[in-house]
């Protein structure tokens, strides 16, 4: 950057946070952590499936894209912890009052936290996602989801794929900008992590405890069920009531919901 | 010179504990500024509100006339070591440089030229996570001079150097102070500053207990007692009584005498054929001055020893 003004402005905000997020080792761990578990799960829960499944009544109705997309929840944790961290860490160790010493404009911070690390998780998580897509084919073919087995090939041309395995990618980086926001909000590691986890698991464990009624509406508006509203391709019994788009507004409800509190807050509070 | 930091009316409270208590000063480029008090004074929450990373509950404090808040560029500006140890332990001496230089667009050459100036060219590619406290504060005092600054603000900065480290950091911010930047220098000891600070800011319970010359507080703490000790007490004693001095007996050949300088007290002994075995002049040190002026704002006092007072 030939002259590059000295200022503390979003520029040199975001050229900054890009080197903080790769001059530590943990970004990397958590990275290889987010491919490697997703890849892995997939690979064990597609290897070990077969076509006698498929949902209630309508047996061999399976969506083996959606199935081959299944280890990226997995591998979604490392990515939200790593989210959580970049933000977290900061006041953990203190460093949040250099950083904020340095650039006194702490929106601008954070937009450039959320820019970076929500950018690295979208690359890193399409990447994956087409990983997962591709070895979950392979393996779902090798169990008898092919032509004969009244499964046609799926390949990345085909839209309805093309859409799970890109909105997938999206997903992850829209869930990485929730756990920044979450971080940011709580400050701290452990709890930070601890919400994150709880917002995606917990309303998927009430639902068989809530009346139906309740659980539908439960089912379409959190955080994984939007995620597996992205997902799915296939008409079925147990589908998410809520189309591709639908679930993709949802989860960007989430990240900007927690974004905007914690841009609200971190202005006002005391570092 | 041109006031460098000015301290207004500044009040922070947490909760319902007043942390900074209506507390102003003044800190003047070109010269070593000490900020004195004992611990819980609020020294540090100062240091917080004059960097804009609290936010004052009554009051300001501004840099160079402006709040912190609205510096374009803070690091050219403004240079400050809080918390040295507060680092990520998994970055580079280097790359912790370069995050923060990259932060206010300075040239990632002055990142090198820092770690010179503190002698941590050696160990720029070693972690953070491996460093004494001594080298983090080289590194907190590094990342202070990145741009250059007019103004440095150092918080506790002898903690954790070795004897070495403390000679050199000395020499360090006479030299920044010679060079016409205002120099802040907290600490908890008033023997650390003794020798490097011009001025001092004495605070305790969050208030200005006073702003003052290191030599003017030496001066205002002397209070002029001699140690005379004599074989012939009584007789020496009317003596500088007569003479107009206070004298007090301290022990059967001990006393201590005030109202008379040493040679005026060695001047009537000699005049009325007495003997003297020693006399002496009770040296307030400036640790001494420090704990007087302290004593009352100290927040955690120790109970006396039974036996000392």
């Amino acid at each position: 950057m030939a002259g590059a003004p000295t200022k503390a402005g979003a520029p040199q905000a975001l050229r900054s946070e890009w080197l903080k997020l790769r001059t530590v080792r943990s970004t990397m761990w958590s990275l290889l952590l987010f491919v490697g578990i997703s890849i892995l799960f997939t690979s064990l829960l597609t290897s070990g499936s077969s076509t006698e499944g498929g949902s209630p009544g309508h047996g061999g109705d399976n969506d083996i894209v959606m199935d081959s997309l299944a280890g990226t929840w997995f591998g979604a944790i490392a990515a939200a912890v790593l989210a959580v961290l970049v933000i977290t860490s900061e006041y953990s160790t203190g460093m949040i009052r250099t950083t904020f010493a340095a650039n006194p404009r702490r929106r601008t911070v954070l937009a450039a936290k959320t820019l970076v690390v929500g950018g690295v998780v979208l690359l890193v998580g399409l990447a994956t996602s087409a990983a997962c897509f591709q070895v979950g084919q392979w393996f779902l073919r090798g169990n008898g989801f092919n032509y004969e087995g009244g499964y046609p090939a799926v390949t990345l041309a085909d839209r309805d794929a093309l859409r799970a395995v890109l909105g997938t990618g999206i997903y992850l980086g829209l869930l990485a900008v929730f756990s920044l926001g979450v971080g940011a909000v709580l400050r701290h590691t452990a709890g930070a992590i601890t919400l994150v986890l709880a917002s995606l698991l917990a309303p998927v464990i009430a639902l068989n405890f809530l009346p139906e009624s309740i659980a539908d509406w439960v089912e379409k508006y959190c955080l994984m069920g939007a995620g597996l509203a992205i997902q799915q391709t296939v008409e079925r019994d147990d589908n998410i009531g809520l189309s591709p788009a639908g679930g993709l507004a949802v989860v960007t409800a989430y990240a900007v919901i927690a974004l905007v509190i914690a841009l609200a807050a971190i202005d006002r509070r005391d570092a | 010179m041109s006031t460098a930091i000015e301290a207004h009316d500044l009040t922070k409270r947490y909760g319902r504990t007043v942390a900074v208590d209506d507390l102003s000063f003044n800190v003047e480029a070109g010269r070593v500024t000490g900020f004195v008090g004992p611990n819980g004074a609020g020294k540090s929450t100062t240091i917080r509100l004059l960097l804009g990373l609290d936010a004052p509950d009554g009051g300001e404090i501004r840099v160079e006339g402006r709040r912190y808040r609205e510096l374009r560029a803070p690091l050219r500006e403004v240079g400050a070591l809080l918390d040295a140890s507060a680092l990520h332990p998994g970055r580079r001496a280097r790359s912790h440089l370069l995050w923060l230089a990259r932060s206010n667009g300075l040239p990632a050459g002055r990142v090198d030229e820092v770690l010179e100036l503190v002698g941590l060219t050696d160990v720029a590619r070693k972690r953070t996570g491996g460093f004494s406290l001594g080298m983090a504060q080289r590194l907190g005092i590094a990342a202070a001079m990145l741009g250059d600054p007019h103004v440095l603000v150092f918080d506790e900065p002898v903690n954790g150097l070795d004897p070495d480290g403390i000679r050199w950091l000395r020499a360090f911010l006479r030299s920044l102070a010679e060079e016409g930047r205002a120099v802040f220098v907290s600490s908890h000891l008033l023997s650390e500053l003794e020798g490097i600070a011009d001025e001092l800011v004495v605070i305790g319970r969050g208030r200005l207990i006073a702003q003052t010359t290191v030599s003017e507080l030496l001066a205002s703490r002397l209070d002029g007692r001699v140690h005379v000790r004599t074989p012939q007490v009584v007789e020496v004693m009317a003596a500088l009584a007569s003479a107009g001095a206070t004298v007090t007996s301290t022990g059967s050949d001990a006393l201590v005498v005030s109202g008379l300088e040493p040679d005026e007290v060695a001047q009537v002994v000699a005049e009325q054929g007495l003997r003297l075995h020693e006399l002496f002049r009770e040296r307030t040190s400036l640790e001494d001055a420090f704990i007087d002026l302290t004593r009352d704002a100290v927040e955690y006092a120790a109970e006396r020893p039974v036996g000392m007072s």
